[in-house]
């Protein structure tokens, strides 16, 4: 599926990815066009590492995730691409082998613990689902697995949790719920969507260790996504940043931390406050994503960049991978020394041009 | 749990004492005496005086209310002025039918509409939706005495298949069971359908498939749990149109159900005989209700037991 596409930077090159996407384009039905909504989205998973996906709301983060789980309801579509998990394209498979694949070795936790349990059954019941289903156990056993599983996530009295209904739980412990229930059968990549977001800041930090702790026993590599930039610097090894369906930079943590070269990537960044700069005003970056049926013709940051020229307006900038590996798709780098374009033809669809 | 059910049984009997005075009083109120219709109208006004005193009607409302009350509570609902038989005997032979027939359609409506509405929920915008859509319609806006007449003339008169009247066995239902269900199947359909479409799109069942469990049990179990609520409460709420329903039913198919007991009882001005069919009936509602109450914890634990 991947001779033809171009590398993507190595982490280590003993391993190999657990998890390649290339080319990933989703697209949703509006007024009987096809729309693209993600485009061209290429990037490799490695065991043990956190890639963060970075990016403001609507900027294509949540259906990147979803087009890998396969999650993408109607009026939504892959249109394009591959994801290919240890050598399997899960775009390949039928629904039934797919679901086989969802909660086993793909698993996922979204934003909001609130609304993400099923308020109508306890929370014994759905997590032992998981090993009913994939690892076929009986329900004595299930219900053994799935205390121990609570447990683990540092629930306390998992016994007593097992029986309570969602609503019993506070914010925390439930998204300690959704926790166990998606590392049940030790997936060998897990998605998290925003999971701190709906969450008090001292939790956040105990649920953010506690990720990290399960990521390093277990040796599954994580999907991040999130807006939040302090999360990343803390969890992350690699960060893609998104904006308007595409990546517009890939490199890891640190490059991006510290010396970030997209426009869009410095602006997040100087969003963030500092606790030793005096300032008197918060910065922003003005404006707001475009909708996908109103992109610019050129660069699709270029309305809102303070650093945009004449060709920015005009003309679509490739996605370029510099020497250090790290990728960006700007102008201001489609000339440096060594720069490639790596971009991947983004498959048919209504903003392709 | 314990004490939601009995908070809620105590309500019920305090629902089911302002029934029986509104009841008692509603009778009162109907225009005609039911004396002069017994004797006729040339009867003399001695006549007239010596039986409202044999019934009791001479004394002030509120005694009468009394004695007819504590005579409920020991079994006797009085006697018929029309047939002179006791009220409880009547209604322990017609009430049955009318049990069996509102029954019978309330289940058939239930199995049959949440049925559909699931259906052309998981099929939303489809064939499948739009044409159940365009059934339930007609289902909910045919009027019963006509769904009757039509199921008449295709399936006892030109087929055969089932008898026109009577309830000598079985057979004898189906037809007025198909008549009063009908709507009910038009109307749960399109509860089931819209609370399905509401769930169908919570973050819960994102979750559900998430983990990969088969679509068929993300719907009829992960869903249809959630999505029962307003259907249950609708079940129970129309069972109470069944009831009076029946009424009509009984009388196109000659059944001797309690509904048409009634209709005879108020024609008669059978003060004793409507009030313990009124009451029965009312009684019914009120009992069934309390017990979709109670159902709707079973159903959803968010509910509280005690508040």
């Amino acid at each position: 599926m991947s001779e033809n596409t171009a590398p993507v930077p190595e982490v280590d090159v003993e391993s190999t990815p657990l998890l390649k996407v290339r080319g990933l384009t989703t697209a949703f039905k509006s007024s009987g066009a096809m729309t693209n909504i993600i485009e061209g989205i290429d990037f490799n998973l490695y065991p043990h590492e956190t890639l963060a996906i970075v990016g403001e709301s609507g900027c294509g983060k949540s259906v990147t995730s979803l087009s890998i789980m396969r999650l993408i309801q109607s009026p939504g579509k892959i249109v394009g691409g591959s994801v290919e998990l240890e050598g399997t394209d899960l775009l390949q498979l039928s629904e039934e082998e797919m679901r086989g694949v969802r909660g086993n070795k793909v698993s996922m936790i979204f934003q909001e613990p609130m609304t993400s349990l099923n308020p109508v059954f306890t929370v014994g019941s759905q997590v032992m689902e998981s090993f009913q289903i994939h690892q076929h156990l009986s329900k004595p056993e299930a219900r053994e697995k799935t205390i121990e599983m609570l447990r683990l996530v540092g629930i306390p009295a998992p016994e007593t949790v097992f029986k309570e209904y969602p609503h019993e739980l506070s914010g925390g412990l439930r998204q300690r719920v959704m926790i166990a229930m998606a590392l049940a059968c030790r997936p060998r990549v897990l998605i998290a969507d925003e999971p701190t977001t709906a969450l008090d800041v001292t939790i956040q930090a105990q649920i953010l260790r506690l990720l990290r702790e399960l990521m390093d026993e277990t040796g599954t590599a994580t999907i991040l996504i999130t807006h939040d930039l302090g999360v990343v610097a803390q969890i992350a090894t690699y960060v893609m940043v998104m904006y308007a369906g595409q990546a517009v930079e890939y490199g890891s943590v640190r490059q991006i931390i510290e010396d970030p070269l997209h426009p869009y990537t410095l602006g997040l960044l100087q969003c963030l406050p500092r606790l030793h700069e005096k300032t008197d005003r918060l910065f922003t970056i003005p404006g707001a994503v475009p909708s996908p049926d109103s992109y610019p013709a050129g660069c699709r940051f270029c309305p809102r960049c303070n650093r945009a020229c004449e060709r920015c307006r005009d003309e679509r900038p490739p996605l370029m991978e510099l020497p250090d590996g790290r990728r960006v798709r700007c102008w201001l780098y489609a000339d440096a020394e060594g720069a490639v374009d790596v971009s991947t033809a983004a498959p048919k669809g209504g903003e392709s041009a | 749990m314990f004490k939601y059910v009995v908070k809620r049984f105590l309500q019920m009997l305090v629902m089911l004492f302002a029934l029986s005075v509104i009841v008692f009083l509603m009778v009162r109120l109907i225009p005609g005496d039911p004396v002069t219709m017994m004797l006729g109208q040339g009867a003399g006004k001695e006549a007239i005086a010596a039986e409202r005193a044999r019934l009791g009607l001479d004394y002030p409302l509120p005694q009468q209310y009394v004695m007819w009350l504590t005579n409920v509570f020991h079994g006797d609902f009085g006697t018929s002025i029309t047939t002179h038989k006791p009220v409880l005997t009547e209604i322990v032979r017609r009430y049955p039918l009318t049990i069996i027939i509102a029954v019978g359609s309330t289940a058939l409506s239930a199995v049959v509409g949440i049925a559909f509405g699931i259906i052309s929920s998981v099929y939303h915008g489809k064939l499948a939706d739009n044409i159940l859509m365009f059934v339930s319609l007609f289902a909910v806006s045919t009027p019963s005495f006509f769904l009757a007449i039509l199921l008449l003339i295709i399936f006892s008169v030109t087929l055969k298949w089932f008898p026109s009247g009577g309830a000598s066995s079985w057979v004898g239902l189906v037809l007025p069971i198909i008549t009063l269900g009908m709507q009910e199947v038009g109307y749960i359909t399109r509860i089931t359908r819209s609370a399905m479409l509401d769930v169908l799109g919570e973050d819960y069942i994102r979750t559900s498939r998430a983990r990969g469990v088969a679509e068929h049990v993300v719907i009829c179990v992960h869903a249809l749990k959630n999505a029962i609520i307003p259907v249950l409460t609708s079940i129970g709420l129309r069972f109470g149109s069944l009831l009076a329903g029946a009424t009509l039913v009984e009388t196109v198919f000659s059944l001797a159900g309690i509904g048409r007991l009634t209709v005879d009882a108020v024609a008669g001005r059978d003060y004793p005989l409507i009030q313990g069919c009124v009451l029965i009936l009312a009684a019914t509602f009120v009992i069934v209700n309390t017990v979709v109450d109670v159902l709707y914890t079973v159903a959803d634990p968010r509910i509280e037991f005690d508040s």
